[in-house]
């Protein structure tokens, strides 16, 4: 009994302190988010920003293995860019279908045999066509599939002319604004060697000439609590790490480089899951060790509009392979745990990841097995353990929709009246079905993480 | 959630207020612009006072736009007078914001690029202001004061802030300041030749931004800057704006320069050998042909890749190049296939 007494206990004081570190984490974080975002409006008002037509030339590289419903939506949005100088490159990671013949035909491209510098590591390009689509030039190249999106962005980067490159998935609508927002960063700060966008849930939104024009939340539950999770994610995780340079993620769905520091650490790790995480860890580590000042930078402004998983069983695929790769890259880059060398990257965002992401599902299963322990011996003060529960829950909700109600402090974004009370009841859904749905991948993604790290299946998809 | 519900609160009122204030600056610019008597263009004193707020002077703007997008004549005129009537108060205006934060600064400065409160001509308080506020950290700041300074249109001004950025060490985008002086309301020719004749002063981040303002504005410095050219010195960055430069606007006489850098040690300044190769597309020449031909076979990609660019432009018949294409570089022989096919391709296309 007394075993007992102790283990309850022990987990007792674990998990106040486990919750109070979270709770202390996102309240700050979330009121830090809105504090800049709330900053970047009045700058915005007051004409404290840096308007040109273009900064500098960007590559945008397009990675598409079995792309053929969306590759040419995604290629005619990417050509309304607001921005001046720019190249499209379309790598065709050894597609089965007709999304080569596609692109060849639709923009009328020709057989390029110009000299490829290979800087970083990818499998054999077989291939290159080019041409120009209301002049702006389309690149496609051919090569042997790679069997991950790393590997075909290094063909991407080894064969696009300009020093600085975008990496996207090709089922994304990138909004036309996303490359000035983006681009101008490097120019307040020459230290800048990557800029993330914000990822948003193209589900149901009309765009036109790659602007959104109805942004209505979609009313798939499954959508709308990705939706959720994404507002949080890209509004008060990403702002806050911003503020002292330790975002551990560039989301592979729209990211800006410098070409040459991507080179400088041998471009995509073709091995890792996590490919983008990953990345930016070894930029990280890379410019730490080697004492190079840089920064890795973060603007909810560049928005690129991406297609969340519409069933539960593509959501569950798509998550455990997140969740690999989350593990790969923390085991990986190990070296920054608890680290004094890399200072707030490993004391903030890499001890979050560890804490409440990587360690997520072991601490729910652990706060499962107490919950049964205390209930088998009697020990659980029910009404307590409610009031916490219920506690929980508020929290948890409110804080869902006070970073939602943010969307009034983002550039060009409103609420839609309708959404509000479908927000609220997706917000206290996705406490009580989502997470446990997750935390169930989370379990089973971790169990397999051996066997099926680079196992890859497809998700279903709409036409954007 | 109730800090959110608060902001939306009040900017719903920030707005209504925007608008309230917005309409009462236009009723106040039509009651002077309809009145015949110019003594009264004078502003009150109570309504320059309530320009330090900067709501109102946001107002202020705003109302302004009416009159300074005019379509007819007279009234951009008389709006212009009024506005020079009251420059003492955009003076004081000036220290008044030069006390607030960097973003109340940044947009006084906006405003003064906007409504351009001073003539070429002059060099005044304005200007001096503008010039201090070109030295914030914040790179707002410095972009709309700069901008500014540039919409006055006077050279010294534009001269001097340049130097006290070098000299403070304050480094500015290089792009950001050649688009700027690009849009300079003066001069410009002699802006061009007034920076070049104090262009050891400036650090070489701004020298090379000059350089190239200097592409992008015409050819008449030509002759003088190829002295830069010739000093071995220079900075690298530098060299390469001055081969752009001579790339642009080729002076077959100074060829002799140009080829010099195709033939500098490789390793040491690349870049140079690189911009060198592509600039030498513009100077015909046995002697360019050969030294592009040694290119060819460089370690470095680029200088390859500009090489044969530049041979494939010149025309050169593929007989000449036939130790190049039989030879055992695959690398350069490459390039080389390509770029000529490239330009037969285009050839045909023209025909």
């Amino acid at each position: 009994m007394y075993n007992i007494d102790l283990f309850l206990f022990v987990t007792g004081i674990f998990f106040a302190f486990y919750m109070f570190g979270y709770a202390t984490y996102i309240t700050l974080g979330g009121t830090i988010s809105i504090w800049n975002l709330r900053k970047n409006r009045l700058k915005e008002r007051m004409e404290n920003e840096l308007d040109h037509d273009f900064f500098f030339p960007i590559s945008i590289l397009v990675p598409a293995y079995n792309e053929a419903k969306t590759i040419l939506t995604t290629v005619d949005h990417l050509s309304e860019m607001d921005y001046k100088l720019f190249e499209i490159v379309v790598i065709d990671d050894g597609s089965t279908d007709t999304t080569a013949l596609l692109i060849i035909d639709n923009y009328n491209l020709k057989k390029d045999y110009k000299p490829i510098r290979i800087q970083v590591p990818s499998k054999e390009i077989l291939e290159v066509y080019s041409g120009e689509f209301n002049s702006i030039p389309i690149v496609l190249v051919r090569k042997k599939n790679g069997g991950n999106k790393a590997d075909a962005i290094n063909a991407g980067i080894n064969i696009s002319s300009y020093p600085y490159f975008v990496s996207m998935d090709a089922d994304e609508i990138l909004q036309a604004d996303a490359l000035k927002y983006s681009a101008r960063l490097f120019f307040e700060d020459d230290k800048v060697i990557a800029v993330g966008g914000q990822i948003r849930i193209a589900n149901g939104v009309e765009f036109e000439k790659a602007m959104p024009i109805d942004m209505r939340m979609n009313r798939n539950p499954i959508v709308s609590m990705q939706t959720l999770e994404y507002i949080r994610a890209f509004i008060a995780s990403r702002i806050f790490h911003d503020t002292f340079n330790s975002n551990l993620n560039i989301s592979g769905g729209f990211g800006l480089f410098k070409k040459d520091a991507v080179i400088a650490v041998g471009g995509y790790d073709s091995n890792s899951v996590g490919e983008d995480m990953d990345l930016v860890l070894r930029l990280h580590v890379h410019h730490r060790t080697h004492q190079i000042p840089y920064s890795i930078k973060y603007t909810p402004d560049a928005v690129c509009w991406t297609q969340a998983p519409f069933k539960l069983k593509d959501l569950g695929k798509q998550r455990a392979r997140w969740h690999r790769g989350l593990i790969q890259c923390m085991w990986n880059y190990r070296v920054l745990f608890l680290n004094p060398k890399f200072k707030a990257i490993s004391l903030f965002s890499y001890t979050y990841y560890f804490l409440y992401e990587l360690m997520a599902p072991f601490t729910e299963l652990l706060g499962i097995i107490v919950i049964c322990v205390a209930v088998m011996t009697n020990k659980l003060n029910i009404s307590f353990a409610i009031l916490i529960a219920l506690l929980y829950l508020c929290f948890c909700v409110l804080h869902t929709i006070l970073l939602y109600m943010s969307k009034f402090l983002q550039r060009g974004d409103k609420i839609y009246k309708g959404d509000v009370a479908w927000t609220i009841f997706m917000a206290f859904a996705e406490v009580l079905l989502f997470r446990p749905v997750l935390f169930m991948i989370r379990i089973y993604a971790t169990l397999t993480y051996k066997r099926k790290l680079h196992s890859w299946s497809s998700i279903e998809r709409e036409n954007l | 959630m109730f800090s959110i519900s608060l902001y939306k609160i009040n900017q719903k009122r920030k707005d209504k207020k925007h608008f309230k204030l917005t309409n009462r600056w236009r009723v106040y610019f039509d009651s002077f612009l309809t009145n015949e008597n110019t003594e009264s263009l004078t502003m009150q004193q109570k309504y320059y006072k309530k320009l330090h707020s900067t709501e109102e002077l946001m107002a202020f703007f705003e109302a302004s736009l009416k009159y300074i997008h005019s379509d007819q004549i007279k009234v951009r005129g008389e709006f212009r007078q009024f506005l020079r009537e009251n420059k003492r108060f955009f003076v004081s205006l000036g220290y008044v914001y030069g006390k607030k934060g960097s973003i109340s600064k940044a947009y006084f400065a906006f405003i003064c690029e906007q409504l351009c409160i001073n003539n070429p001509e002059e060099y005044d308080e304005i200007t001096k202001i503008m010039m201090e506020y070109a030295l914030e950290p914040s790179i707002y700041c410095r972009e709309n004061a700069l901008k500014a300074l540039y919409a006055f249109g006077n050279i010294d001004a534009v001269l001097e802030v340049f130097i006290k950025l070098s000299r403070n060490n304050i480094i500015h985008h290089r792009k950001l300041v050649t688009d700027g002086l690009l849009e300079f309301k003066g001069d410009s020719a002699a802006l061009a030749e007034s920076l070049y004749d104090h262009f050891d002063k400036f650090n070489p981040e701004y020298q090379v931004a000059l350089i190239d303002f200097f592409r992008f504005s015409g050819e008449r410095l030509k002759n003088k800057l190829i002295k830069l050219l010739k000093q071995r010195a220079t900075d690298k960055d530098i060299v390469c704006a001055l081969l752009r430069y001579y790339r642009k606007y080729p002076v077959q006489k100074y060829k002799d320069t140009i080829l010099s850098y195709l033939t500098i040690p490789n390793d040491e300044e690349w870049e140079c050998v690189s911009t060198a190769a592509l600039a030498l597309g513009k100077y015909p020449g046995e002697d360019t042909i050969h030294a592009l031909k040694s290119a060819l076979t460089s370690k470095y990609w680029y200088v390859r890749l500009n090489a044969a660019r530049s041979i494939a432009k010149l025309g050169v018949e593929e007989d000449k190049l036939m130790d190049i294409l039989q030879g055992q570089d695959f690398y350069a022989k490459e390039q080389l296939i390509y770029h000529i096919t490239n330009r037969k391709e285009k050839m045909i296309q023209n025909v």
